[in-house]
């Protein structure tokens, strides 16, 4: 097939006229008619799903099997089938949001009617996809495509474990399958580490990575108020619609909140949202019924809105990669877009927590497989009551353990296999330096005066940078640097005060640790849902708790107010807690009981201590899992003296997993007291989420 | 797990690896992929690697075939992007295969069972204890430790163990566990030869351990998640009978069950010389066996001789008569 032949399949497709874009012939040809394997580097826009689509479609009429797609995410995969149906190519795709779907594909497979299929990585590994699917494709596979491949290599920005079954898998694949691996982002170090993991046949493709028209612009604003305050003032201005990245979850939520008291049309997205949620903020957002969607990384690739006019990042991202890719949303089809980057005092925090949690630590990896080792196969649930350590972190390691070939899961046991695996120390270590010096390299990036867009092109490897004429280094930008309005920067002030957390009661306690009988708790000794006023050490008022806790040993009396004030104006239970109980401790006098002493008083209720701590316990925080919590205390403290009978405030400093509350609740609750309001003035920081 | 070219053509030809249970295609038996190398030797392909990538047609002309063999050839053959899950679910559970086109594939197999040797090998542990030396134990899967059997099948293994020779059996309950156990147990090897369910009995703890001391040796001719058929148990018995340098049967039936049965072919294609437990309680099985050429052998006589088991059942395979001077005692060992 020459490239003339090709061209009126494409004219087909797209319509009349087209031709193909500069180097979409070559990879075409490399796939289909010299059946080699390719990486292609090409900036967002390009048009690799075109080149996917039309190598499918040449390979199906030469009666080759289906085209299997593995990418990483939902919104892709739903763009991409209404892509390839509009250009003859039937697509489908199998993931945890379709089940009901599964069935009838299965069926389509058989009958040779799929011709591309859509998956994510997780699901090469699972059961149903290899009994069924797989076989439904009559074990023929065409062509292999890795959609994102930089997500292979650890040297990468966004290095996913679950990548590493694409390579285990490719390396099985006998030479007749081609394999067509894309990505946007990937500088020389990245593109070397994914050619040697993949395949050594595999050929590399590379285009230019300068956005024409994109302009870009770096302001510092130490503080959260200070930047939320520059975003109400200044969206406004910006025409057409754009995505605020955040780095967190509760970011994204809080930058939604603050604009949407604002009067904007601003939706957040995030990975807490459900999927009907996300899709549903994704499409308001293309159908330009909102300003913006204030997103994480969850709002990932493959998200493709020609029109989007700007980008903004809230806070700075770890990497250069990273912050081109993202930014490199904006502009598609348009002659200008704007890109800014807000760069704040907490970004530090933020990032070098997630460089630190990002591997499981070794020891915690060779404990599991000590602990498989001796058994028949355990659950997560079971392993967690073995094993200290976060219900999260003990799923990231298992998932590597698994690609590893370490472990193996049999139905929801996991059993430990035969191949002998010791944890790659160095690897690890050398992974998390470099991710420090791109952290390093992306302040560099802030503060630097030449071209911006220069820059970030060069930092991955493309050797055609220059001056891009646009950025606010090569020409004057518009935009203030600074908030104007002293009243709103107060109105953010207060706005991140007002930040409260609700605290859900726990239903049901973990394996192998409860009071009276396991599993539920009944109903009439459960707490009530609670109250905690901020996210410690968080802008607004967590701050001020650390401060507290640590720097002074007493909680001043502003917490005292604004406690009073969200349980008075705010959250208002109900029935009106009667009487004031505090967690104590063993020290002689904790800065908890004088705090909610100082409380009961404002409150004007009786405050009363009924609960007694009998024996010390290590820090809760200390206690990564569930089941550890809830036995670190269980049999902590007893209840003394009397219990008023009537509705009681329970009062701590913070909350984690909730189980000294969801205990002292319970015995309150038994004694006659209750029902039981818990409140904290914080909850802690920096855990995604306690099972 | 890295398979040659020409070990991916024959996995696909010949396995269930990456087969779906439900489907129709069949791989091709021992007997088929024999006829078809003779063919593949008058024709254009000298490997099975050219076979891959082959339609049907060409398939067909080249090795004579007919349209529905052709078929089936091809389609066994173009499995392999699908089938690179399944061998990569076999490496996640540190299973391998081995063929009798690799380098490692265990001599013994191609020099004792010739052309009934089996094409694709499964296995799990350290390929390389089949160059040790061994004896065979097999027998009834009725046997226990307390019964006299289990006892003279500890005593057995014991003295492999102590001598540093395998244990070859078949993993099969009674007799097969029972010397494969004993001779762990006492810090030497073992070869298994599964007639099913090879995956599952790598989950087990103690199974588990043993393998990845490489002390025991799993293999299989079938698939890992084969279940339990009568004629594969049978069939692989000649397997454990060729790794042997020597073997004992313990307990047989007499003209039924699989014991019987792989003793028999022993005696028949002598793929290692037959000893059989001898004495006042042995089954009727074990008499004639004794009968059809098997030579006996008892415990206390092994004993008093003072020599290993190796240089006893070595000396007592051979039809010369020897004397054997040990101290100032002399021993006919030779007994008509």
């Amino acid at each position: 097939m020459t490239k003339e032949q090709a061209l009126p399949l494409l004219q087909q497709m797209i319509g009349e006229g087209a031709t193909f874009r500069d180097g979409q012939w070559e990879v075409i040809d490399t796939i289909v008619n010299k059946r080699q394997r390719l990486l292609v580097v090409q900036r967002t826009g390009w048009g690799k799903s075109l080149v996917y689509f039309l190598a499918t479609r040449l390979l199906r009429d030469q009666n080759r099997g289906p085209t299997l797609l593995i990418s990483p995410l939902l919104s892709l995969m739903r763009n991409q089938i209404l892509m390839a149906e509009k250009i003859g190519v039937s697509a489908a795709t199998i993931n945890s949001a379709n089940q009901k779907e599964w069935s009838a594909i299965e069926t389509k497979l058989q009958n040779e009617e799929v011709d591309i299929l859509l998956i994510s990585p997780e699901r090469l590994n699972n059961e149903h996809f290899l009994a069924k699917i797989l076989p439904a494709m009559q074990s023929r596979i065409g062509l292999f495509v890795v959609d994102e491949a930089h997500c292979i290599s650890d040297w990468g920005h966004d290095f996913r474990p679950d990548y590493q079954r694409i390579v285990r898998i490719v390396q099985q694949l006998p030479k007749t399958v081609s394999v067509l691996a894309l990505t946007a982002t990937a500088n020389d170090r990245v593109v070397n580490d994914t050619v040697k993991q993949l395949s050594k046949d595999l050929q590399t493709s590379r285009g230019p990575l300068m956005r024409e028209g994109l302009r870009l612009r770096n302001i510092i604003l130490d503080e959260q108020d200070e930047r939320l305050a520059w975003l109400a003032e200044n969206l406004p201005k910006l025409p057409g619609s754009g995505i605020i990245y955040c780095l967190t979850v509760a970011d994204s939520v809080r930058v939604a909140n603050w604009l949407q008291q604002r009067g904007l049309a601003v939706l957040a997205y995030n990975a807490d949202m459900s999927t009907e949620e996300r899709i549903a903020a994704e499409d308001a957002l293309l159908a330009n019924q909102v300003k913006a969607l204030s997103a994480t990384v969850a709002l990932g690739m493959g998200f493709d809105k020609p029109d989007l006019y700007f980008v903004i990042h809230f806070q700075r991202p770890g990497n250069i990669v990273a912050y081109y890719q993202q930014v490199g949303r904006a502009g598609r089809a348009l002659k200008t877009s704007v890109g800014i980057l807000l760069a704040g005092k907490e970004d530090d925090r933020i990032l070098n927590h997630f460089i630190d949690s990002a591997f499981a630590p070794p020891d915690v990896m060779e404990e599991i497989l000590l602990v498989l080792e001796k058994s028949e196969g355990l659950t997560i649930r079971a392993l967690q009551s073995h094993i200290n350590c976060s219900f999260s972190m003990l799923e990231k390691a298992l998932r590597l353990l698994e690609i590893d070939g370490a472990l193996i899961k049999k139905k929801s046991a996991f059993h430990r296999s035969l191949n002998p695996w010791t944890a790659n120390r160095a690897h690890y270590e050398r992974i998390t330096l470099n991710r420090r010096l791109e952290l390093e390299k992306m302040k560099e990036y802030v503060k630097t005066h030449e071209c911006l867009m220069a820059f970030l092109v060069r930092e991955l490897s493309d050797p055609h940078a220059h001056a891009c004429g646009r950025c606010a280094n090569c020409s004057t930008p518009t935009l203030p640097n600074r908030v104007s309005d002293p009243e709103l920067l107060e109105a953010a002030r207060q706005f991140l005060r007002n930040d409260f957390q609700i605290i859900t009661p726990r239903h049901q306690w973990p394996a192998e640790v409860h009071l009276g009988s396991a599993g539920n708790i009944p109903v009439d000794l459960q707490n009530q849902e609670g109250r905690a006023l901020s996210i410690y050490d968080d802008p607004g008022w967590g701050k001020l708790v650390a401060q507290g806790k640590y720097r002074d040993k007493r909680f001043s009396d502003i917490l005292v107010s604004a406690a009073a004030e969200l349980i008075t104006q705010k959250w208002k239970p109900k029935p009106f807690p009667r009487f004031v109980t505090a967690v104590p401790s063993l020290r002689a006098v904790s800065l908890v009981e004088d705090f909610a002493q100082r409380l009961a008083s404002v409150l004007k209720i009786p405050y009363t201590q009924v609960i007694s701590k009998i024996r010390e316990t290590p820090p809760q925080k200390r206690m990564a899992n569930s089941a550890h919590q809830a036995k670190n205390i269980i049999d902590a403290f007893v209840i003394t003296g009397n219990v008023p009978s009537g509705p009681c405030l329970l009062v701590d400093d913070i909350f984690d997993s909730k189980w000294t509350l969801t205990i002292l609740g319970y015995k309150i609750n038994e004694k006659g007291g209750g029902p039981v309001f818990p409140f904290t003035l914080a909850r802690a920081a920096d855990r995604k989420t306690l099972e | 797990m890295h398979l040659s070219q020409d070990a991916h053509a024959i996995v696909m030809a010949c396995s269930y690896v990456g087969i779906d249970r439900r489907s129709a295609l069949q791989p091709l038996t021992l007997k088929e992929w024999n006829a078809l190398v003779v063919k593949m030797s008058d024709s254009v392909f000298s490997t099975p690697t050219g076979l891959l990538g082959q339609s049907a047609e060409i398939l067909q002309k080249e090795l004579q075939l007919s349209v529905e063999e052709a078929q089936r050839l091809a389609k066994l053959l173009d499995r392999g992007g699908a089938a690179a899950f399944a061998l990569q679910q076999l490496d996640d559970q540190g299973l391998w295969i081995v063929t009798r086109a690799d380098d490692n594939y265990p001599p013994r197999f191609k020099e004792k069972l010739k052309s009934q040797a089996p094409v694709v090998l499964f296995g799990a542990g350290r390929l390389a204890l089949v160059d040790r030396k061994g004896v065979a134990i097999v027998g009834s899967r009725a046997v226990s430790e307390n019964d006299p059997a289990g006892k003279f099948t500890e005593r057995i293994a014991e003295l492999c163990a102590r001598d540093k020779l395998n244990v070859i059996s078949g993993g099969a309950k009674g007799v097969d566990i029972i010397s494969m156990r004993t001779v762990l147990q006492r810090d030497g090897k073992a070869i298994g030869v599964m007639s099913d369910s090879l995956a599952k009995k790598i989950r087990e703890r103690e199974a588990r351990q043993y393998v990845m001391e490489e002390r025991m040796l799993l293999l299989s001719p079938f698939h890992p998640d084969a279940g339990f058929q009568v004629a594969n148990a049978m069939s692989r018995n000649k397997m454990i009978y060729a790794l042997a340098d020597y073997a004992v049967v313990v307990s047989s039936d007499f003209e039924k069950g699989g014991t019987w049965a792989g003793a028999i072919e022993n005696l028949r294609q002598k793929y290692s010389p037959l000893f059989v437990r001898t004495g006042d309680d042995v089954p009727e099985g074990n008499r004639k066996l004794l009968e059809k050429g098997g030579l006996p052998l008892e415990l206390h006589e092994q004993e008093r001789s003072g020599v290993s088991l190796e240089s006893f059942l070595e000396l007592k395979s051979t039809p010369e008569q020897v004397s054997l001077k040990v101290a100032d005692r002399q021993f006919d060992l030779f007994e008509k």
